[in-house]
């Protein structure tokens, strides 16, 4: 008799990982481990922004249906969380880290919706969030108090709207075992250790994050690391053949859209489990998939679709919008991508412009104004527009003819 | 006299723009609706936002683009969590009725209308004349008041087939042929004067006044047929081979309508086209007969000076244009172009003409405003008032936009199309993949020099800038119409 007949699901959010990170990473990384013993698929995030993206993912929705359109939202109280389904399923559910469907800003604690199944909630927005509830923080004081005297003894400087240097100084030469992402991995592994019902799966949703105030290599080998221990700590406890690990990302948020920054990894890994056929899926896929290896029917609001036990190539085309950054320097930007093309349109001043990505990654020449590009960036509108459409809520169900 | 004024829309259904005198309309009979546009503000650019019922509607209630409220399609239920303005003019001590039909939920098979949160003390639900749902308030009245009309008109119990034998038939029903003071049409009006003569005191009302007329079948008592000079008319616009020049699919819509639930264009001789028009007219003109009456009766009640009057209709009727009857994906201004008028005479001056393009989501905004009511976060539009009182112009949007979602009659593959209006052009694109298996296609019109829409500029190379920068503005609007309604505490 199997100890489980749903698989345990790993949910590893990446905050501010590009998909070159795991090329970046390297062979011999956890994060190659993990691709190679699973799929890494192409996907391109549906918004950058740290809360709209995060909504995609817990709701299979995007951000132009599930309504938290830009940080320091609320998600709309009609939306569903993934966390929520499985939890309703049986799941025995958690959350550590970031969670971002409410707004954060001034440092003010996350409002936790009242029905997100979380059993779980260690919540720490980031590691310089200072937050009274932010749990990092009361377990670094808890582990190391000295620590935590130096780095946040004082009060927060009640003018400030960001972390000061000094303080962003000292983190970054934070010992690793004592860093956001090693706390992580830390309260993961305490979270397998939790007591559950005989025979019930769990659900975990872990935050790793690119922390900002290293410099992008440390940031990835410290996330890398966490990962590690993560997954060994499935292998430990013989968890591994029985789980199911998803790692994504939003992209990388504080940037103009870039292919490098708009591009996100999607890893899937689940022993036993022919991986997934396709090459490329969309954020709005992650929830159905999950939901389907929970053995969940379909969601009708749900607008991706599930990723294994299919050999169809699902729907795949490649939007990414930004909303409501214009006081950080960014217009409200959409972008279509088809193949080596970039089209993207600011909404601010009404331009268009079209990059060759596969000779201009870092789009430093717009062919939008080209006379030999104009038949280009019109069907690429025209079938911008079409995909748009195909991002529209329509679940509503037709009860009748009229 | 209260400060909040009193608030009455009265809404027809089916009803294009060009069709009472005030606008230009040949042959009508409207003297009623052409008085109450003298004495306010006639807005000559009204869009709804989407051609068909449900879906416009529900835009009308919510304030929001059909994409973002969710009733994409008739037979969808507007979701729960969209709010009904109705709801929020109640709460600001607001007396709000609703006469006839609502069309928020699925009323397919007689199914009666769920009723929602929706603010009303009044509910008199009627979702139309051959609807047989046990709820519906007109044939119960009908029933009761003239029993002999009611069984003539219904010599059976009722079949599900009354929806279809209604779609089908060429000249109206039984139903739509009743003696005037049996007719739906009379029932909404005398409905709507008891409401208006309620005393209330210092409470002001609030009504939803909504005729089912114009809508097909095309039937009307003969009193009023002989009212309309049917030679007056002018015959529908169109060019023998002029739908080869447009999208594939309003060839289909020319053969049969209503997706090929009713009889098509290509069904009927011109003579008979020709009186389709005239029934048509007679139709709105028995409306205008009834509007009358119950202006007369706020008159008479003394609260005429500080009513809202709001005379407009969920969206037109292709009524032989373009060799196409009745409605669906197509965004002809004959589809989705409606009269609108506002008076108030306390607040409105006389004889104003509102040019630039107004939308159905700005008239919830102006119901609240008009009622100081504030204004709800999930509305997309605003409130007219400022532009019906002859305020400046310059910061009004210069588009309107409409979006269909295979809306009307389902069609495998679906059909989806989007309008935008902006300045002389109107834009129209069929859509295709990935939701829909459909080859795109479009149109492109220039309303100044072509009205009518008869010469679709959409594959002409000389027009070739201005399609692109349509397409272009289309994505722009489309940014701007994004749902941003969630709740964000203001960022310090």
């Amino acid at each position: 008799m199997p100890t489980i007949d749903r698989p345990n699901i790993l949910l590893i959010d990446c905050a501010d990982l590009g998909a070159d990170g795991l090329v970046a990473a390297g062979a011999g990384s956890a994060l190659q481990r993990l691709a190679d013993a699973g799929k890494a698929l192409t996907c391109q995030t549906a918004n950058p922004m740290s809360g709209p993206a995060r909504a995609t993912l817990m709701t299979g929705r995007w951000p132009q249906a599930h309504g938290l359109w830009t940080n320091e939202t609320f998600l709309p109280l009609r939306e569903r969380l993934l966390s929520e389904r499985l939890a309703a399923a049986g799941y025995f559910c958690g959350l550590i880290g970031r969670n971002h469907l409410a707004p954060v800003n001034g440092w003010r604690t996350e409002a936790r919706r009242d029905d997100d199944g979380y059993r779980l909630w260690e919540w720490a927005h980031s590691p310089t969030h200072r937050a009274r509830q932010n749990a990092w923080m009361a377990w670094l004081k808890k582990t190391a108090p000295d620590v935590h005297q130096d780095l946040f003894g004082r009060y927060g400087d009640p003018d400030a709207t960001a972390p000061d240097h000094e303080l962003l100084d000292k983190l970054a030469r934070l010992s690793p075992g004592l860093s956001f992402n090693a706390w992580v991995a830390d309260r993961a592994a305490a979270f397998l250790d939790m007591p559950r019902g005989r025979g019930q799966p769990w659900f975990l949703v872990a935050g790793l994050q690119m922390e900002r105030f290293l410099d992008p290599q440390s940031a990835l080998r410290r996330l890398d690391d966490s990962l590690g221990r993560i997954l060994n700590a499935l292998d430990e406890r013989g968890m591994t053949g029985d789980t199911l690990v998803v790692l994504t990302s939003n992209g990388v948020e504080g940037q103009h859209l870039t292919p490098s920054g708009t591009g996100v990894p999607l890893i899937l890994r689940w022993p036993g489990h022919p991986v997934p056929a396709a090459d490329r899926a969309m954020p709005v896929d992650i929830a159905p998939t999950l939901c389907a290896a929970a053995g969940l029917p379909p969601c009708r609001r749900h607008q991706g679709r599930a990723l294994f036990g299919t050999t169809d190539q699902p729907r795949d085309f490649a939007i990414t919008i930004r909303r409501g950054a214009a006081d950080a320097g960014m217009p409200d930007v959409s972008v279509y991508r088809e193949g080596p093309w970039w089209l993207a349109l600011d909404h601010s001043t009404g331009a268009t412009a079209l990059y060759d990505v596969a000779n201009d990654p870092e789009l430093l020449a717009d062919l939008a104004s080209m006379p030999e590009q104009a038949g280009r960036v019109e069907r690429m509108m025209d079938r911008m527009m079409d995909c748009l459409i195909a991002c529209e809520d329509r679940s509503q169900p037709r009860l009748g003819g009229f | 006299m209260t400060d909040r004024p009193n608030i009455l829309i009265l809404c027809t259904d089916q009803q294009r723009r060009d069709t009472l005198s005030c606008y230009g309309a040949i042959g009508a009979v409207t003297p009623n609706l052409d008085r109450l546009a003298a004495q306010g503000a006639r807005f000559e650019n009204a869009y709804v936002q989407n051609p068909i019922c449900g879906p416009s509607r529900a835009s009308l209630f919510t304030g929001m683009y059909v994409r973002n409220h969710g009733l994409w399609a008739n037979g969808v239920s507007l979701p729960e969590d969209r709010q009904m303005f109705t709801r929020t003019l109640a709460d600001a001590g607001y007396d709000c009725g609703m006469v006839g039909k609502q069309h928020l939920a699925a009323c397919d098979g007689w199914q009666t209308e769920p009723r929602r949160d929706d603010g009303y003390r009044v509910w008199d639900w009627s979702h139309g004349k051959n609807h047989r749902s046990v709820q519906n308030a007109y044939l119960k009245w009908l029933h009761a008041t003239y029993p002999d009309i009611y069984s003539a008109a219904f010599p059976e119990k009722g079949a599900n087939e009354n929806t279809h034998i209604a779609n089908m038939s060429r000249t109206g029903t039984p139903i739509d042929a009743v003696p005037p003071h049996a007719h739906y049409t009379h029932w909404v009006a005398t409905r709507v004067v008891d409401f208006v003569r309620t005393p209330r005191g210092d409470q002001p009302f609030f009504m939803m006044a909504n005729f089912f007329d114009p809508h097909h079948p095309f039937g009307v008592p003969q009193e009023y047929r002989d009212r309309i000079d049917a030679a007056k008319i002018p015959l529908p616009v169109g060019f023998a081979g002029e739908l080869r020049t447009k999208p594939a699919d309003q060839e289909k819509y020319s053969r049969t309508s209503y997706g090929g639930e009713a009889p098509g264009f290509q069904d009927y001789t011109a003579e008979e086209i020709r009186e389709i028009r005239a029934i048509y007219y007679a139709m709105i003109t028995f409306i205008d007969d009834e509007v009358g009456r119950i202006l007369a009766a706020l008159d008479a009640s003394g609260q005429a000076d500080n009513t809202l009057v709001i005379f407009t209709s969920d969206h037109g009727e292709m009524l032989g244009d373009h060799s196409q009857l009745m409605k669906g994906p197509m965004m002809y201004d004959a589809a989705v172009r409606v009269p609108l008028l506002m008076r108030w005479p306390l607040r409105i001056a006389t004889d104003t003409v509102v040019a630039p393009p107004v939308q159905w989501v700005d008239i919830a905004p102006t119901c609240l405003d008009a009622a100081a009511a504030g204004r709800m976060a999930q509305h997309q539009g605003a409130s007219l008032l400022p532009l019906a009182r002859g305020g400046d112009t310059a910061g009004w949007r210069d588009w309107a936009m409409c979006e269909y979602r295979d809306s009307g009659i389902a069609e495998d593959p679906a059909i989806m199309t989007t309008m935008l209006r902006k300045g002389d052009w109107k834009l129209v694109l069929w859509h295709g993949d990935p939701d829909t298996d459909r080859p795109p296609e479009g149109e492109l019109y220039n309303l100044a020099t072509d009205p009518a829409e008869l010469n679709n500029l959409f594959d002409s190379p000389g027009h070739a800038g201005t399609r692109r920068r349509m397409k272009r503005a289309l994505l722009d609007v489309y940014h701007q119409t994004e749902d941003r309604s969630a709740y964000r505490p203001a960022v310090a």
